[in-house]
């Protein structure tokens, strides 16, 4: 049976386009006034019907580069971490009324600069993995995983670049063989977690530059001089070489601008 | 018969993720190749396609058709937007290109899929001039002027002809309204 929409000629010269060269907003416009007429209409069978007759082309179908099969990979684990956990953030949320956001940030331009010189190399940062976002004090795990782990790697957080005017400070500590670590800082202005967030990154020095593990998003709660965030990595990474603390949208991002980095911490001592 | 990898994406298996890109990450990389107008812009839109299907997975369902042709919607949808926002155009729509890319015979291809198969007959049987249009449109993204254009026939004749071609092709390859109004 033919559905009453397709013996409407223009209506389906425009589904026909948008479906195989997309439309301009007048078009479109008019395909919403056109499609309006025809109630519970499947707007979606043309398309369908081009996505099938795709499949009888000519060319070859090639291998997904394994670059980009690793950047779907990351981009979904990002994705999953942040639905799994906004509920996390939203209690802790609740919690710590946000103050400001991070504004401070984007002033310290010695840091900037500096962080720039770090990171002059790398052409573009897709996070490896992503690990779960964190938001909860955690100093008891961290003193635990101190006192209990002789292998401890630790890095202290120190502007790169020169002092800068309300430096943040803070140090991170991380087992490699459990995988498991903990983010101390001081100093960091608390967020407005509906505004932006922090986000933690990890050059691993086993891995391209590039693609930099996805440390997850956390707040800094307003009224707190210091924090305690747990990390968790659900990939390996082999050999930690920075910790770099972006802020970021909401909920963070798959790919890091750069443009509000806030701390960064390299490799000091073992 | 086992679930269909969309369906356990949606309910949330993660394993189900690997799978689907290893069994339709070439299918989605070969359309990006060749609906972006580069290398670089085919990845960016390989990841934004794969973020779509599993937001729409749970939107799949399997009496109105394949994950094949599920997936290669979406994918088609984010391209041609994607060429669109960016104001672009693919870079094979040389004379050259647009004559070695058709649509293949029925039965000339070994490793086919049983969609790919069905779709070649469906063309088959359309008219020389509405596998013409439809071919232009569909493999090489021209729209009803550009095919004009290229081909010399009327822009009337042109339309008549994709929306002929195109509604019959619809019903030879049994593509079923969606119930809630829209599929992918």
């Amino acid at each position: 049976m033919t559905a009453p929409y397709l013996n409407d000629e223009r209506l389906v010269d425009l589904l026909i386009e948008q479906a195989t060269a997309g439309l301009g907003s007048e078009e479109l416009a008019e395909l919403e006034t056109l499609i309006s007429r025809y109630p519970n209409t499947d707007r979606t069978e043309i398309e369908r019907t081009v996505a099938a007759l795709t499949l009888a082309g000519e060319f070859k179908e090639e291998p997904l580069p394994a670059r980009v099969r690793e950047r779907v990979l990351t981009a979904e684990s990002a994705m999953r971490g942040r639905a799994a956990t906004s509920d996390l953030t939203e209690r802790a949320r609740s919690r710590t009324p946000a103050a400001a956001a991070p504004s401070r940030a984007g002033a310290q331009a010695g840091w900037w600069a500096a962080a720039a010189a770090v990171l002059i190399a790398i052409a573009g940062w897709y996070p490896r993995l992503a690990s779960r976002p964190v938001v909860a004090a955690a100093d008891s795990g961290r003193a635990e995983l101190i006192a209990s782990t002789p292998g401890l790697v630790r890095w202290e957080f120190a502007p790169p670049g020169g002092p800068a005017p309300k430096a943040a400070s803070g140090d991170v500590v991380w087992d490699p063989v459990s995988q498991r670590g903990y983010l101390r800082l001081k100093g960091l202005d608390a967020n407005d977690a509906r505004q932006s967030q922090y986000q933690l990154w990890i050059f691993d020095g086993e891995r391209d530059d590039r693609y930099p593990v996805d440390g997850g998003v956390f707040d800094i709660p307003a009224g707190r001089t210091e924090v305690v965030i747990p990390i968790v990595a659900r990939l390996r990474v082999g050999k930690p070489a920075l910790f770099a603390v972006t802020v970021e949208k909401p909920g963070g991002v798959v790919v890091s601008g750069r443009e509000r980095i806030a701390v960064l911490a390299k490799a000091a001592s073992t | 018969m086992p679930d269909s990898v969309l369906i356990r994406i949606a309910r949330g298996e993660s394993a189900a993720v690997n799978e689907c890109i290893d069994g339709f990450g070439a299918l989605v990389w070969s359309l990006a190749r060749r609906l972006s107008p580069n290398r670089d812009d085919a990845e960016d839109a390989v990841q934004e396609i794969f973020m779509d299907v599993w937001k729409s997975a749970a939107r799949f369902d399997p009496a109105q058709g394949s994950e094949k042709v599920f997936i290669a919607t979406i994918a088609r949808r984010r391209l041609i937007d994607r060429l669109r926002r960016h104001a672009t155009r693919p870079q094979f729509a040389g004379e050259e290109e647009l004559d070695a890319l058709g649509f293949a015979e029925p039965g000339t291809r070994g490793e086919i899929s049983s969609e790919a198969e069905r779709a070649a007959e469906a063309i088959a049987q359309l008219g020389p001039d509405q596998q013409r249009v439809i071919e232009l449109a569909v493999l090489h993204g021209l729209t009803h002027s550009e095919i004009a254009s290229r081909t010399g026939m009327p822009l009337g004749t042109v339309k008549t002809q994709m929306r002929r071609g195109l509604i019959k092709a619809r019903e030879l390859l049994g593509i079923e309204a969606a119930g809630d109004g829209g599929g992918a």
